[in-house]
């Protein structure tokens, strides 16, 4: 427990750390660019992949079930749709995004720290929680929400090939399924944990990155840590934004 | 001068460095010399304020390094170097980029300036058409160099 709360402790002050004046606004820029394409569009092919199999699955999965003749068939579409806006895109997109992006920034940063790199900015003057930990948080804030969004169309969309193709519904009744009892909300919820799992996935794996000691050895030990942590916080952090939100 | 008294340092139970003080003056070439594991790194990272020392001073032409804020010690950093046992050359960029990169963050000289500088610093050390090579293409000594 003592332990848990050292790194919640350490976490902070790096947290705190970050928030220093650049030296160079353009540098910063170029970095913070870099890190968009780095995590956005490194992660996009996964992620096309996933929220289409995500859909198409839940639609026949849901078909399965739903075996009264009482039940219509576009219901079908309102449980995918709601289904992959309040949970399979934010919160299994994020897990899959945990492995992605939060192993790749805990090595780059483990390996920056074990071949000096850091300690070589460091001695240019250079804030290197400034330069190497807050673009890639902000980076992953800004772009993981926006693959969230791909992710909810394209679950819709795979849910809607599967039921159309296989004959378990028709072009309508996915339509008219999609349009029936729409809450907003639930989008605007979805973007929420988007939010806020960009940020745990981020910060906890720039954390144990930077803060390896060691070799490559400890470098793939800090890679699995903060995959391991950062689903863990997801899923916490999952139940209390229902808990609160919902 | 760099003046160093009484410093030292603790990792755990295991005392690295015990009561070390020295001169260093300006113009001369300085040399620590120890076996291995007996603390030179640990002591060069504490003169360059990598490694914080557990007690004593290392003051700067008199200026009290330990003793500055964060803006100050930021500061004295910008004059002071660094070659590094494994070179900590930035392994994504290229030989180019990687010298180019103080000239980035702390100047506002023009693309073609900067180049001319860096075409100047590899020409000395006989590192010419090395720019677009990365540090993965170096030998151990062109990385040093």
């Amino acid at each position: 427990m003592i332990k848990v709360l050292e790194h919640f402790g350490k976490y902070l002050i790096m947290l705190g750390g970050m928030f220093t004046k650049p030296e160079n606004a353009r540098v910063y820029w170029k970095e913070f660019i870099h890190q968009c394409n780095e995590i956005g569009i490194g992660s996009l092919g996964i992620v096309v992949i996933i929220s289409l199999f995500l859909g198409a699955v839940t639609t026949v999965q849901t078909a399965y079930q739903l075996i009264s003749p009482l039940v219509q068939k576009y219901v079908i579409a309102q449980i995918i749709r709601d289904s992959s806006f309040l949970e399979l895109s934010p919160t299994v997109v994020c897990i899959v995004l945990a492995g992605v992006i939060g192993s790749k920034i805990a090595s780059e940063l483990g390996n920056m720290r074990v071949s000096e790199q850091i300690d070589a900015l460091e001695i240019m003057g250079i804030n290197t929680k400034t330069y190497l930990v807050l673009p890639k948080i902000v980076a992953s804030v800004v772009v993981v929400p926006c693959l969230i969004v791909i992710s909810m169309f394209l679950s819709v969309w795979g849910g809607y090939l599967a039921g159309t193709l296989t004959g378990i519904l028709s072009k309508q009744q996915y339509t008219q399924g999609l349009v029936t009892d729409f809450i907003t909300f639930n989008l605007t919820f979805g973007l929420i944990k988007a939010f806020t799992f960009a940020f745990i996935i981020s910060s906890v794996s720039a954390y144990f990155g930077y803060n390896v000691k060691g070799g490559a050895l400890e470098i793939g030990r800090a890679s699995t840590t903060s995959v391991v942590v950062s689903c863990i916080l997801i899923l916490f952090a999952d139940y209390g934004l229902a808990a609160l939100l919902l | 001068m760099i003046e160093i008294k009484n410093i030292r340092k603790s990792f755990g139970s295991k005392t690295v460095i015990e009561d070390v003080s020295t001169q260093m003056e300006s113009g001369k070439v300085n040399l620590i010399i120890g076996a291995s594991g007996s603390g030179k790194t640990v002591m060069m990272k504490c003169i360059v304020g990598l490694v914080i020392p557990d007690q004593g001073e290392i003051r700067y032409e008199g200026v009290d390094f330990l003793n500055l804020d964060d803006r100050g010690r930021k500061e004295l950093r910008t004059q002071i170097g660094m070659l590094f046992q494994g070179s900590a050359l930035f392994d994504s960029m290229t030989v180019e980029n990687n010298v180019m990169f103080p000239l980035d963050m702390f100047t506002t000289k023009t693309l073609a300036e900067k180049r001319q500088r860096v075409n100047e610093v590899l020409d000395r050390v006989n590192l010419v058409d090395t720019n677009k090579k990365y540090p993965a293409e170096l030998s151990g000594g062109m990385k040093k160099g």
